[in-house]
């Protein structure tokens, strides 16, 4: 009876197979060392077929930047021709850290993509991606070359986003559901630009800068934002962080400001005559970073709050506008107006129909150099 | 049965909550926020109270058994010999079905979220086997590898739930409309109900555990309904409802894309393996009472026990490899099939055993 009971122990160790066709325990196995990690990923689509561009991050000197392209039918067939170029023997997707997808292809639809993202299992949802505005993902991964890599320039990108404010960088998963619940979404996207001089030492290769937003409708790109609307866009979403404006004293001089405080809420009612109307009510509070004017310090603070309030203003309804006008509902207004009164909600279009009224409290209550708060304010703290 | 077969009531505790997290994981979050929508959480939180009416009527229809008898006991005790056995082989043979099917569903899971390329025959042969050994020896210490694998689980949710807490939009769950949404939540509870109850088999195995103290099931209860919430507000606070009900794993996609203390990355494999162990447990536990419950069905005739467990386990294996021919045949299965069979076993099938021996004041 002891022995048989060790049958099954003995049997289950021939099925201990692994999980390859070979059959062999090793069958899975790969050498860390025959894998090319791709850490960005272009996404373009040209005459039909979809066009791939991958870059393996910053090189070193044993190891240089590798970057490579290839076409298909198919996202699958694309990275097979990849592969095909390819000296090492595994492309690794598991860690890309970007995706970077270029207009005409973002136009044409992301459905592929994001689907391909959301099926397999090596690849992540909480990858930034970013749409390139007026031009393709692979000049932009290509042209960066090693000096400019773009993984880098994207890195880089991305912590002046959190550190600088007024952008978000916007990653697959939050895409995919916006679109999932609104059919609508904010994307983040970049200008592909020559360095040039901007960077002395290493004038060649192309690098990305931030432009604002894209935004998505059905799965494809119907418009881009522009900065300034970005920035409204970023006040009314919460998301304005430490963001700085430059403000006119309207006699020649200027002051750079830095955000201190940013809320932004909506209150959505139905009027006694049954409009739409969203309330939005935005607090703002900012610190003075740098300054150059000649008015006289109780005159040149009112004079700075009343910039700053139509600076804010003026960001927040470009970005109204062109919600409306590509008829994206980003703010959900949809659901909160469904929530009041279905009945008279399914009736409208969501934002088109809306009527928005803004009020803004907007104060700049800080300097950061006494010498200036004293000046400020003509006389001791 | 000797002392030391003899599980403590916190063995079979810890063993019904390990073999329970196979099917939860894949019912929650995703069958919750299919029928509730955003509201699921809520769901979760109201499923409380019909599962400790569940918990309620299991300890009623154990109250008055003798040492060593189960549920399987009080079938026959309630309806009678030969319509007890009658209840008590259909009983067995859903129980037998469902073992297969966790059996497959176990490595449809694998394939889908770590192995691609792989066949199911593979992980069904092995889980197969290991559930044999399982079967042939005593339940105790099934219990006893409860009792480690149970913090394991514990921790890994320990180190998942905080890296992701501070992730989800609390925009994506509240605020929560009582008008509009107010029915999909209820509709909500019933996934979650029909998952948790089915720790309510365990009963059949009470013959074989001493019996322990209703405030700790109620913690128990407690603990799983938690998890439960912090399930659904993990995943629809970061993929949002509607995307969410298309993933045919959110949690295990979830695990995809965390980064524990911003240092470790793509741990989801190692999660995702320790379902293995849940998924063993709930087959092992699953062997051990059809095993049981043919004794008591066949009674003088029953073969031996090793007999017995074959038959489970050929019967089991059978119905793993022939209840679904493709992953889509399984996932209507899981959405359809198999809720509806464990709803009728434990809210229609259990509630009438326990009237029938109420109203002949048997049990």
């Amino acid at each position: 009876m002891k022995k048989r009971r060790f049958l099954p122990y003995i049997v289950s160790l021939f099925l201990l197979t692994g999980c390859g066709s070979s059959g062999s325990i090793y069958s899975n196995f790969r050498d860390v060392a025959d894998l090319l990690p791709v850490q960005t990923l272009g996404y373009d689509r040209v005459d039909g077929k979809v066009r791939l561009s991958v870059s393996s991050g910053r090189g070193t000197d044993e190891l240089p930047t590798v970057i490579l392209q290839g076409s298909g039918s198919s996202i699958t067939e694309a990275l097979e021709m990849v592969q095909d170029y390819s000296d090492w023997e595994d492309l690794f997707f598991a860690h890309i850290r970007y995706v970077v997808v270029g207009e005409q292809a973002a136009r044409e639809g992301l459905d592929e993509l994001m689907d391909w993202f959301e099926r397999i299992p090596q690849t992540r949802l909480d990858v930034p991606i970013f749409l390139v505005e007026g031009g393709d993902a692979a000049s932009l991964v290509a042209g960066s070359g090693d000096k400019h890599e773009i993984t880098s320039v994207l890195h880089s990108l991305q912590r002046d986003a959190a550190r600088r404010g007024f952008t978000v960088c916007y990653t697959l998963a939050d895409v995919a559901k916006r679109l999932a619940e609104d059919d609508c979404a904010l994307c983040s996207s970049v200008r592909s630009v020559e360095v040039g001089g901007h960077v002395p030492t290493s004038p060649e290769g192309k690098t990305a800068l931030e432009s604002g937003f894209a935004l998505l409708q059905d799965g494809a790109l119907t418009a881009f934002t522009g900065e300034d609307a970005a920035r409204g866009l970023c006040l009314l979403l919460n998301r304005a962080g430490t963001g700085r404006v430059e403000l006119s004293d309207g006699q020649g001089g200027h002051a750079t400001v830095e955000l201190t405080e940013c809320r932004a809420e909506n209150r959505a009612e139905f009027s006694p005559g049954g409009a739409a109307e969203d309330h939005i009510f935005l607090r703002c509070r900012a610190g003075i970073m740098e300054i150059d004017s000649q008015l006289e310090p109780g005159e040149l603070l009112d004079t700075l709050d009343k910039a700053f309030s139509d600076w804010l203003a003026a960001r927040v309804r470009g970005a109204l506008e062109v919600v409306k006008a590509n008829g994206a509902d980003i703010f959900s207004l949809e659901e909160q107006f469904t929530r009041l009164d279905a009945g008279r909600a399914a009736l409208l279009s969501f934002p088109e129909d809306v009527k928005f009224f803004l009020g803004v409290d907007a104060k700049v209550e800080r300097s950061y150099d006494l010498s200036a708060a004293e000046n400020l304010h003509g006389g001791e703290m | 049965m000797k002392k030391e077969e003899i599980l403590s009531a916190r063995q079979l505790r810890l063993l019904s909550w390990c073999a329970l997290l196979s099917p939860l994981v894949r019912q929650t979050p995703l069958a919750m926020v299919r029928a509730g929508g955003r509201g699921a959480w809520i769901s979760g939180l109201l499923s409380f109270f019909p599962l400790l009416g569940m918990l309620w009527l299991l300890r009623s229809l154990l109250r008055r058994r003798t040492a060593g008898e189960g549920l399987g006991e009080q079938y026959l005790r309630a309806l009678g010999t030969w319509p007890g056995r009658a209840a008590l082989l259909l009983s067995t043979l859903w129980i037998l079905f469902y073992a297969g099917f966790v059996l497959r569903a176990g490595a449809d899971r694998f394939i889908a979220t770590v192995y691609p390329s792989s066949s199911s025959e593979g992980f069904l042969l092995v889980m197969g086997a290991l559930g044999l050994m399982a079967g042939l020896g005593r339940l105790k210490i099934l219990g006893r590898f409860a009792e480690v694998t149970a913090p394991v689980l514990f921790l890994l949710f320990v180190l998942v739930f905080p890296s992701v807490l501070f992730q989800v939009d609390y925009a994506s769950l509240l605020p929560v409309s009582p008008r509009e949404e107010a029915l999909p939540i209820l509709r909500g509870v019933f996934p979650a109900v029909d998952t948790v109850a089915l720790a309510a088999l365990s009963g059949f195995a009470a013959g074989q555990a001493q019996e322990g103290k209703l405030r700790n099931w109620v913690w128990t209860l407690l603990a799983t309904v938690a998890l439960m919430t912090l399930l659904c507000v993990s995943t629809v606070g970061i993929f949002g409802a509607a995307l969410t009900s298309r993933m045919y794993y959110p949690f295990f996609v979830l695990l995809r894309n965390i980064q524990p203390l911003r240092l470790l990355e793509r741990l989801e494999p190692l999660l995702i393996a320790q379902w293995v162990t849940t998924d063993f447990l709930l087959y092992a536990l699953l062997l051990h009472i059809t095993e049981n419950n043919l004794r008591v069905c066949l009674g003088g005739r029953a073969p031996r026990r090793e007999v017995r467990v074959a038959a489970g386990l050929l019967l089991s294996l059978l119905s793993a490899f022939l209840c679904a021919p493709d992953s889509f045949s399984l996932i209507r299965l899981s959405e359809w099939v198999v809720p509806l069979g464990n709803a009728v076993l434990l809210f229609g099938v259990l509630p009438a055993v326990w009237a029938v021996g109420k109203i002949r004041k048997t049990i």
